[in-house]
């Protein structure tokens, strides 16, 4: 997996600045300050930082949402320009169709793009997110962390060259959460696609990542970059190994919450 | 229990709560239909103008028999129909533009406002006038009162459109066209029905006005004649059955209302 032999990177965030103009003030607000890194093909890529340092808007950036100040992302080397199926988002809410279907949210992208494909091929990517028979079923009809798993197989309908999780998990029960993580592990290993994580949960972002980027806030910065490296197929229980605990200090340290002492830290990173 | 609540639960508990419910709403209007056959008994005036329970029931059947009822009642339907689709038609597109750009609410915003607190009976005098009498001025009348709750809810539903669901449409290859028929359309859909139904309801409302002056038949029509000829029978079957079709109406927009929209119902 080394970065060597995968030469052009699938996603490229280049310098991005995004300022606001402030309302009766002199000076702009600063949300993010020259945001750079790169995701290869089928890697996973969390961006972890506190409530409020840019992690949504910086994703919304990518996704073709917002504009950023000044700076550029690249998919496949081409600018983005604005949403466009390369790249599907799985948003923090719930942002289901609530008038359609499982089913039909499954296959919104692929029908408003003009793909007519047999309902059987979206009823098998149900089956393969675990909602087997639930095809007729509507989002109110769905508990929280079903709901997510359609939102996921309704991006992932579209195959995207990458995924955009904006803390998707955030709103489930702890228990559930982790079952979820567990899901989309083993969706990853089948589909291996490249995907940014947006999180602000620290075990989330190591245990799901390939590479976690730490930001910080006021002005939004990316920090510093944990390589993780733990061993596959991946599982929920590599949270209480020791490998993690010591991943897990890295990315505290990054913080400026680190143990081991705040002020030396800085430079080993 | 908390006050209001009532028993809906599916058990023989619920079944037995849901009779003695029913019970209970009888009660009123039973004290009120033997309230009002003492007085139509007595000797005075009430006696020699408002008929008795038993005299209205005989007109309502011969009114039926003769078929004259259905002819009123079907003759008031048609211009609540035209009426409402013509509002339906003007008052949907013209609550999207109000409701999607600032240019088109600041342009109609302040004439709408004006307009809909003057009640609708003000301008049946004009209406008359203007259009004598006949179809048209009925049909206009109801057109009037029944545009306003459309507009409103149709403004109310397009802004309430949630920015994550445009996102997402977008994220996932809609352009332009498809947002507003494929996201705009069905948000908006639930409110859009609710002003509808509202508009139906003053519609009804309405009708029955415009036809006391404007037009020479439907339910009002043969109320102002009974007066006419001072049968209070008459105008008493006209409010019954005005009651009655009434409250169909709104039972029938509840009922399209769910199968438009099978997501609200679960």
């Amino acid at each position: 997996m080394a970065k060597s032999m995968r030469d052009a990177p699938q996603l490229e965030v280049r310098d991005v600045c995004m300022r606001f103009r402030r309302q009766g003030a002199d000076s702009d607000f600063e949300v993010l300050n020259s945001i750079s890194f790169c995701v290869y093909e089928g890697e996973r890529y969390s961006l972890v930082g506190p409530s409020g340092c840019g992690k949504t808007t910086l994703l919304n950036i990518i996704a073709g949402f917002e504009r950023p100040t000044t700076g550029e992302v690249l998919v496949d080397g081409a600018p983005v320009r604005g949403p466009d199926p390369s790249r599907a988002v799985v948003f923090q809410e719930d942002a289901l169709f609530p008038w359609l279907t499982a089913l039909d949210n499954v296959r919104f992208g692929p029908c408003v793009r003009g793909r007519r494909e047999s309902a059987d091929k979206w009823k098998e990517l149900l089956k393969t997110v675990g909602l087997e028979g639930f095809d007729d079923y509507y989002p109110a009809q769905l508990s929280g962390g079903m709901r997510q798993r359609v939102a996921v197989a309704r991006a992932l309908a579209n195959e995207p060259a990458v995924l955009l999780m904006d803390e998707p998990f955030g709103a489930l029960d702890a228990l559930t959460r982790t079952q979820m993580h567990e899901w989309l592990l083993e969706l990853w290993r089948r589909f291996r696609f490249t995907v940014v994580f947006v999180t602000h949960d620290i075990d989330e972002a190591i245990l799901l990542s390939d590479r976690v980027g730490v930001m910080a806030g006021a002005p939004g910065r990316l920090i510093g970059e944990v390589e993780i490296k733990l061993g596959e197929p991946r599982k929920a229980e590599v949270t209480v190994s020791s490998e993690f605990a010591e991943l897990k200090g890295r990315v505290l340290e990054l913080l400026g919450m680190g143990w081991r002492g705040v002020g030396n830290v800085r430079s080993r990173s | 229990m908390f006050l209001g609540q009532t028993g809906s639960g599916r058990s023989a508990a619920g079944r037995i709560s849901w009779v003695s419910d029913a019970v209970s709403g009888a009660l009123v209007p039973l004290g009120i239909v033997g309230a009002w056959a003492v007085a139509s008994a007595q000797k005075g005036v009430f006696g020699l103008f408002l008929a008795t329970p038993g005299e209205v029931a005989t007109e309502f059947v011969g009114l039926l028999w003769s078929g004259e009822l259905v002819s009123h009642v079907l003759a008031s339907l048609s211009r609540v129909a035209v009426g409402l689709v013509t509002a339906i038609l003007v008052g949907v597109p013209l609550g999207i533009g109000m409701g999607a750009w600032r240019s088109v609410d600041v342009a109609i915003a302040p004439l709408l406002n004006f307009l809909r607190p003057i009640p609708i009976a003000a301008w049946v005098p004009l209406v008359v006038l203007v259009f004598g009498i006949g179809e048209l001025p009925a049909r206009v009348l109801v057109f009037m009162g029944a545009i306003h709750p459309i507009v409103v809810n149709t403004i109310l539903g397009v802004r309430g459109v949630r920015l994550l669901h445009v996102r997402a449409a977008r994220m996932l290859g809609a352009n332009n066209w498809q947002v507003v028929r494929r996201v705009l359309i069905p948000s908006a859909l639930p409110s859009v029905l609710a002003g509808i139904r509202l508009g139906l309801g003053i519609a009804w409302w309405v009708v029955i006005v415009a036809e006391l002056l404007a037009v020479r038949s439907g339910l009002g029509y043969m109320m102002v004649q009974a007066m006419a000829l001072l049968r209070s029978d008459t105008m008493m079957v006209g409010i019954f059955v005005i009651g009655v079709v009434g409250l169909g109406l709104n039972r029938f927009a509840i009922l399209t209302e769910e199968r438009l929209m099978p997501w609200r119902k679960v």
